[in-house]
């Protein structure tokens, strides 16, 4: 099964480390094109590597579509990972033979909406992680299992273009910060935020712990190392972690009319 | 085609509202598959109603089938837009693709808007949906005027934008701190605006909240139409009849002075005093010059108490009366003024004032009361009274 996972680099350090672990696909965000990544990896770093995978993460404006047609003929990578539809354009545009896989947060809800990608070339979509278990048995089921599941990582939970801790440090006249937990006041839950120069995402508060979902059937199962490290994914991968973790949405399914109504 | 300013439409109430006050078009939600999950929203013979309100008067009609569908939300779908389409709707919005798919299998004959959910930005995805067969696209609120300008240039297609309402604090559509705050679905339209709780970060001592004051395009009408935007959307589909009606009527007028090139910025100042009077925030424009910073939000201690400017609505004219119904305290004595369709706002003083039994009475204290007030203006049903604050004539 780790021969199906991908994992998002965060140190060039770590490539080796994983491969002798049994995992050898590898997701590099790249320079100026995502939002939520601590380190984002410039062409010709990406280009070292290849035969993996490249993350454009950001929803894109018209000038970072104009930059991107010249740019991506120049990556030398296996796939595409991709938030913006105009990433998908492009690569048919350009006639770029990659692996394409939609990736945009929260939207991976349902079986027909997955199928209408696969049905227009896409290689595989993400599954959202806001889905019950059954929920995510029954995509993979219907997509014949050409789906990615994300198994681990904190989730991205909120999108922004708005540069919030900046806005934050600026408006209090205190030091610029990047990176922090946000608690909500009278709720006491905590989201981890980070910020680049074009934007903010919040991401949750702990793990999500979904490896039991690698029983199903899948095309690649995603961590996201965003604030782990190596070690820990390890631990995780092997049931002996002791970093706090939950199971998510996996067994509690969200609600959107209220009682009575 | 022609500017079209669209108006949100809570209820048929304010459906009827809008359209009276100068909207093109409005949208609402049916009561399933619409982002606002805990509005009154329509039912299918609502919208039956509302479509013929509309059509006669001219104008159209716009149904958000706008969520995230999860698979158990598909059941059912596929009879709604064949009921919609068979009740001659003019458009859907969507965001989920299963449903522009749907439609176009099922050859309705309505149109398919692609909603803000979708944070469109820029041509190459705009062109996407093109080619799905989407006639237009609602930008994402983030989308500035350069963006703007290029993507009708790229793909000729009909274009949308906010001009005035809340704003998401994330990308619409990309933010679930609902779902893990409060368990409520957020793209399923159960979102409990978490980002406007108050928060502390890391050790600070400062509360905060993350919450965008509203957009307010009144300064940038002028320069949208000249750049290509088509329909200029108001949002706020759980907002109040008196907010439905001064907003319209406010981007009506100037709308209307613009096209006919009698438009000046005295204007602008009035009729922005007016609509951040009546909503009791502030409001910027957002994202249409710049990227919006600190300035754009709220971090402490907005104050949103509601005013009581909004006295009454006519019901109808009775001879030498009106009747109205009250909607806050007045006396007599005071100086109002009515607005409405058709007709220059005019001052009022209110004067011989009866019940609904015919009693003389000096105030008017108890909500929605049938009142009966002495006055030779012609008004029409749903003209609006409310407190005198603002004059065009001190602007000019």
């Amino acid at each position: 099964m780790k021969s199906k996972i991908i994992v998002n680099i965060e140190h060039l350090e770590d490539i080796d480390r994983y491969k002798k672990v049994g995992i050898n696909t590898f997701l590099f965000a790249l320079k100026d094109f995502c939002v939520g990544y601590e380190n984002v990896f410039e062409e010709k770093i990406i280009n070292e590597y290849p035969d993996n995978f490249v993350l454009i993460n950001r929803i894109l404006d018209c000038d970072d579509v104009d930059r991107l047609r010249g740019l991506l003929p120049t990556l030398k990578v296996k796939g595409i990972i991709y938030e913006d539809i105009a990433v998908f354009n492009l690569v048919k545009e350009l006639g770029l033979d990659w692996e394409l896989i939609f990736f945009q947060n929260h939207v991976g809800t349902n079986s027909e909406s997955i199928n209408f990608w696969l049905a227009k070339g896409v290689d595989a979509v993400f599954i959202s992680n806001e889905l019950t278990k059954e929920e995510i048995k029954n995509i993979s089921v219907n997509t014949a299992g050409r789906v990615v599941i994300q198994v681990l990582g904190y989730n991205q939970i909120m999108y922004s273009r708005r540069l919030l801790l900046s806005n934050y440090n600026d408006n209090f006249q205190l030091p610029r910060r990047y990176y922090g937990t946000i608690e909500e006041i009278s709720s006491k839950i905590k989201f981890r935020v980070m910020e680049n120069q074009d934007g903010t995402v919040v991401y949750s508060e702990k793990v999500f712990n979904g490896l039991e979902l690698m029983d199903l059937n899948a095309k690649y199962f995603y961590i996201n190392s965003t604030f782990l490290s190596f070690e820990e994914i390890v631990n995780f991968l092997n049931g002996n972690s002791k970093v706090e973790s939950d199971r998510g949405f996996l067994d509690k399914e969200t609600i959107f009319k209220l009682r009575g109504q | 085609m022609k500017v079209e300013l669209l108006a949100p439409a809570g209820d048929i109430e304010r459906l009827q509202v809008a359209l009276l006050y100068g909207a093109d078009a409005v949208y609402f939600g049916g009561q399933d598959y619409s982002l606002r999950a805990n509005a009154l929203n329509f039912s299918l013979a609502d919208v039956k109603k509302a479509t013929e309100f509309a059509h006669n008067l001219g104008k159209r009609v716009y149904v958000t089938v706008n969520i995230v569908f999860h698979d158990k939300d598909l059941v059912g779908l596929r009879e709604y837009l064949l009921e919609l389409d068979k009740i001659g709707i003019d458009a859907i919005i969507l965001s989920d693709l299963v449903v522009l798919d749907l439609a176009k299998k099922l050859n309705c004959k309505f149109e398919c808007h692609i909603s803000t959910q979708a944070s469109i930005l820029n041509y190459e995805t705009a062109k996407f949906y093109k080619s799905l067969g989407a006639t237009r696209i609602v930008l994402a609120r983030e989308a500035n005027k350069k963006d703007i300008k290029r993507i009708k240039e790229e793909t000729g297609l009909e274009l949308e934008c906010f001009i005035h309402g809340a704003m998401c604090t994330s990308f619409s559509g990309r933010c679930v701190m609902s779902n893990y705050a409060t368990n409520r679905d957020s793209n399923r339209g159960g979102c409990a605006q978490v980002c406007r709780f108050s928060f502390k970060f890391n050790d600070d001592q400062e509360v905060f909240s993350m919450t965008p004051k509203d957009l307010n395009m009144i300064p940038y009408i002028k320069e949208m139409i000249t750049i290509g935007v088509n329909s200029f959307k108001v949002e706020g589909r759980m907002r109040s009849v008196y907010y439905i009606a001064t907003v319209i009527d406010a981007y009506r007028r100037i709308i209307d002075m613009i096209v006919e090139n009698k438009y000046n910025n005295a204007y602008t100042k009035y009729y922005l005093d007016i609509l951040n009077r009546c909503a009791n925030r502030d409001s910027t424009p957002q994202f249409f010059e710049k990227i919006a910073g600190k300035d754009e939000q709220y971090f402490l201690g907005r104050d949103e108490v509601s005013n009581q400017d909004f006295l009454g609505i006519v019901l109808k004219k009775e001879g030498n009366y009106i009747i109205l119904e009250q909607r806050n305290y007045f006396k007599v004595g005071d100086v109002c003024e009515f607005f409405g369709p058709n007709m220059e706002p005019v001052t009022f003083k209110i004067g011989e004032m009866y019940d609904e039994n015919d009693e003389l009475i000096e105030v008017a204290r108890h909500p929605r009361m049938i009142v009966k007030l002495r006055c030779d203006l012609d008004l029409d049903y749903m003209t609006m009274m409310r407190i005198k604050v603002f004059d065009i004539s001190d602007y000019l």
